[in-house]
C-alpha cells in the first residue's frame, strides 16, 4: 500500500524487560524489535507511540529512551487493563506500536542552553529520553542538571543508568524522595528558600518543588523541563516563577486520554489543542493560553 | 455547466440502472418511521424512495460505519499476523442528499483526509463515492438553518450532481467530473431542460440566495461571542435539561468521535462515540477534564464553532438541524448560541 494505513500496529518483539520498580504500580521498561526488519521508526525524543497487547487494547507511551541510543523503548506503569496485560508479558512475546506521534521536545532550538530536566513518577520516562538525547549532544548544550523525584527511593527508576551519568560527570543530579529515610537530607516544604541546601547532598526528603526552590536553578540561558504528575508541575512552575524564570523557559508534557492518535477521534483535546498532535510537548506560555478545558 | 432534465416517472428506472454498477443508496423510511439512507436492491426498493423532506438520519454512516473493523489478527507457528480489513472498494453512489449534508462531506473530507495523518478507512470509501443531490425548495425542515453556517438550499459543495425539483421533473446539473460520468451512463433517461424549466430552477436559486422562509439562524456575531465566553455560568444554566444522551452527536451529519477497542474475536473495532458521554475524556487516574454535563455540552458548540473554525477554516455545523429535531429535551442550537453571554 502506497499510503499508511496509521491504525494498522507493526507487531514488534519484546527483547529485554527491566523491572526498575515494584509494588503495586511497578515500572517496567520493555524494549522492542520490529518483526520486519523493513519498519524502522524514525523518532525524535518527547514523542509517543500507541502500544497493543493484541486482544486488549492499545495504550498511548512516551518513547523513554532517546533516538541516538539505537533501541526503542517504553517505560510502562502498571495501573489498568493494558498496562497491567504489557506486565505479564516476557522476553520475546509480540506487542504491537503504531506511532510515532506529537511534536517531540525542541531540541534544535536548546542548543547552547543550561537545561534543567526535573522529573516525578513515571514523569521521568519522556525526560529520559530527551536527557539522554542531550547528554549524546552534550558539546550542544551547556550545563545539564536533573532533578528527580519519586514516593520513596524505592520508587525511582533507571536507578543505574542515572547513576552512571552522575559518576561520569555528564550532569548534576539531585533526587527527591516524599517519606524519610536515613541518609537523605530533609528539605522543608512549608519553607523552601529556607532550607539549608548543601550543594554536595544528592538526597534529599521533600517535594520535587521544594528542592527546585532550595536549589535556587538560575534562569539566565536555561530552560526547565518538567514532567510528572499534575500538582508536582504546577508547584514546580511556582517555585521556578519565584525564581524568576519566564513562561517561555520552561516545556512540560500534557496527557489526555487518547484513543486514535492522529487528531480524529476527538478525545484528547484542551479548547482547539489536540493534545495527541499538537503536543504532548508545550511551554508553560502555551499551557497558559489554553481555555480552562482540563 | 451541463444540464438535463430527468422526468419523476423516469426516476425508478434511472436507479436501477445506476444499481446495475454501483452501490446506491437512497433515502426510505425505516420500521421506527425515521427516514435514512439504504443500500438500494439490498435493503431498499426504488420505488420507496422519500426525496421529499430531510432525512432523519444523515449518510454519513456510508462513509464513516458505526462499526469498523480496523484488522483482525491470527497467531501463526505461535506469532502474531496482523490482518488489515480490506478497504470497501464497491463503487458507491448516494442519491437524493440534501445539499447541506453534502456539505457536510466536504467538511467530514476535511477531518478524515485534510491534514497530516490520512484515514485509509474513510479514504478508500470516500473515492469511491459519489453524491447526487436534490436542492432545497425553501427550508426542508423548520429547523433549519444552512445559510447561517454558509450553506444554502441549493448549494453545490461536496456533490457531484445538483437535481432541482421543478415539478413533474427534475433539473438536472453537473458538478464535478465524476458527476458528468454517472450522468453518461443515463444519456439515454435525460431531456433538455425547457425554458420554462430553467425559470422554475431560477427561481429556486433566487429563493436560496435570498435564504428565503428559514425561520431560524445564528449571526456571526453571536458566534463571535463564543470568544470570550468560555468561563461563562451561561453553559451551566444551558445545560441543565441536556441527558448527556448523546442523540445530537449520533444524527450529526459531521460528528465524528470515535471510540477503538479490541473485541472477541481477535479484531480491533473503531465504533461511534459522543463527547457527550461522561467517560469520553476520563483518565486512568479518575480525572476526567469534562466531568461535568455543562463542561461536555460547551465542548460541542465550541467544537462546532469555534475550534474547528480556528483550526480548519470551517465550522463543524452544517444547520441541518437535526440535532434541534431530535434533542429529547428540546435543546435548540440555534437558541444556544444566540443567547451566548
Ligand atoms: C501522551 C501520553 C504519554 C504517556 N506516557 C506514558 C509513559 O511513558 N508511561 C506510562 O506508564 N504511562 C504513560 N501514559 C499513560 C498511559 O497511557 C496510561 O496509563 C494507560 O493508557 C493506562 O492504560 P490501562 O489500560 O492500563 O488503563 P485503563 O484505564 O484500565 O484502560 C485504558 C483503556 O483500556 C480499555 N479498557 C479498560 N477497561 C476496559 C473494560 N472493562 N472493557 C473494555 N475496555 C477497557 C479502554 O479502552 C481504555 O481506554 C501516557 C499517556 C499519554 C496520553
Ligand atoms: S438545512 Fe438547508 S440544505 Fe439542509 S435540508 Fe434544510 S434547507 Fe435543505
Ligand atoms: S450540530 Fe446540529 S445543526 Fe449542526 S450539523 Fe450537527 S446536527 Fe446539524
Ligand atoms: S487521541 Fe484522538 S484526537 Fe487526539
Amino acid at each position: 500500500m502506497s499510503e499508511e494505513n496509521h491504525y494498522i500496529p507493526h507487531v514488534a518483539e519484546i527483547t529485554s524487560i527491566t523491572q526498575e520498580t515494584t509494588g503495586e504500580r511497578a515500572v517496567k521498561t520493555f524494549k522492542v524489535d520490529f518483526k520486519d526488519a523493513n519498519v524502522q521508526l524514525k523518532f525524535k525524543p518527547g514523542q509517543t507511540c500507541m502500544v497493543s497487547v493484541f486482544g486488549k487494547g492499545e495504550s498511548m507511551f512516551a518513547i523513554s529512551q532517546s533516538p541516538t541510543r539505537g533501541s526503542l523503548e517504553f517505560s510502562v506503569q502498571r495501573v489498568g487493563r493494558v498496562t497491567e496485560m504489557l506486565h505479564e508479558l516476557e522476553v520475546g512475546d509480540e506487542v504491537g506500536i503504531r506511532g510515532p506521534y506529537g511534536n517531540g521536545f525542541p531540541v534544535e532550538q536548546w542548543k547552547g542552553k543550561n537545561i534543567y530536566f526535573i522529573a516525578g513518577g513515571i514523569g521521568m520516562a519522556p525526560v529520559r529520553a530527551v536527557m539522554n538525547y542531550i547528554v549524546d549532544n552534550k558539546e550542544d548544550y551547556g550545563e545539564l542538571y536533573l532533578i528527580y523525584g519519586a514516593r520513596t527511593s524505592r520508587d525511582l527508576s533507571f536507578k543505574a543508568e542515572i547513576d552512571a551519568l552522575e559518576q561520569g560527570g555528564a550532569i548534576d543530579v539531585r533526587r527527591t524522595i516524599d517519606v524519610e529515610e536515613p541518609g537523605w537530607v530533609p528539605l522543608d516544604n512549608k519553607n523552601p528558600e529556607q532550607s539549608k541546601f548543601d550543594p554536595s547532598s544528592r538526597k534529599f526528603t521533600g517535594f520535587v518543588a521544594t528542592t527546585v526552590s532550595a536549589m535556587k536553578c538560575t534562569p539566565e540561558n536555561a530552560l526547565a523541563v518538567i514532567c510528572g504528575p499534575p500538582i508536582m508541575i504546577k508547584t514546580c512552575i511556582a517555585s521556578l516563577a519565584k525564581l524568576g524564570w519566564k513562561d517561555e523557559q520552561i516545556y512540560t508534557t500534557l496527557e489526555n486520554k487518547m484513543k486514535c492518535g492522529i487528531g480524529k477521534c476527538g478525545r484528547c483535546n484542551i479548547g482547539g489543542v489536540y493534545v495527541c498532535v499538537d503536543g504532548p510537548v508545550f511551554t508553560y506560555a502555551q499551557v497558559k493560553k489554553m481555555l480552562n478545558d482540563q | 455547466m451541463s444540464k438535463y432534465i430527468l422526468k419523476k416517472e423516469k426516476v425508478v428506472d434511472a436507479l436501477n440502472a445506476l444499481g446495475n454498477a454501483n452501490a446506491v443508496y437512497i433515502p426510505v423510511k425505516n420500521k421506527r418511521g425515521l427516514v435514512e439512507y439504504k443500500e438500494l436492491g439490498r435493503d431498499a426498493a426504488a420505488a420507496d424512495a422519500k426525496f421529499d423532506c430531510r432525512p432523519d438520519v444523515p449518510p454519513k454512516a456510508i462513509l464513516f460505519p458505526q462499526t469498523q473493523v480496523l484488522f483482525t489478527f491470527k497467531k501463526v507457528d505461535g506469532k502474531i499476523e496482523v490482518v488489515p480489513t480490506e478497504p470497501d472498494d464497491r463503487e458507491k453512489i448516494i442519491f437524493g442528499v440534501r445539499p447541506c449534508d453534502a456539505i457536510a462531506i466536504a467538511v467530514m473530507d476535511k477531518v478524515f483526509i485534510g491534514g497530516k495523518f490520512v484515514d485509509t478507512y474513510y479514504k478508500a470509501r470516500r473515492e469511491r463515492t459519489a453524491v447526487i443531490s436534490i436542492a432545497c425548495d425553501g427550508p426542508a425542515d423548520s429547523t433549519c438553518f444552512c445559510p447561517s453556517t454558509g450553506g444554502s438550499p441549493a448549494a453545490t459543495e461536496g456533490s457531484d450532481v445538483l437535481l432541482y425539483d421543478v415539478g413533474d421533473s427534475y433539473y438536472v446539473e453537473v458538478v464535478s467530473d465524476k458527476g458528468r460520468k454517472i450522468l453518461e451512463s443515463l444519456s439515454a433517461s435525460l431531456e433538455t431542460p425547457s425554458p420554462e424549466q430553467e425559470k422554475r430552477k431560477d427561481e429556486i436559486v433566487r429563493k436560496a440566495e435570498a435564504a428565503e422562509g428559514f425561520t431560524r439562524s445564528i449571526t456571526a456575531e453571536s458566534i463571535s461571542k463564543l470568544d470570550s465566553s468560555f468561563d461563562s455560568k451561561y453553559w451551566d444554566d444551558v445545560s441543565r435539561r441536556c441527558l448527556s444522551c448523546g442523540a445530537c452527536t449520533y444524527y450529526c451529519p459531521t460528528c465524528h468521535c470515535f471510540d477503538i477497542n479490541d473485541e472477541p474475536g481477535r479484531k480491533r473495532v473503531r465504533t461511534w462515540d459522543s463527547c457527550q458521554f461522561s467517560n469520553f475524556t476520563m483518565h486512568t487516574s479518575s480525572h476526567n477534564p469534562r466531568t461535568a454535563k455543562a463542561q461536555r455540552l460547551r465542548n460541542r458548540y465550541y467544537h462546532k464553532f469555534k475550534y474547528s473554525k480556528d483550526n480548519t477554516g470551517r465550522y463543524l455545523c452544517v444547520g441541518c438541524g437535526r440535532c434541534i429535531a431530535l434533542c429529547p429535551a428540546g435543546l435548540d442550537i440555534t437558541k444556544v448560541i444566540s443567547e451566548v453571554k
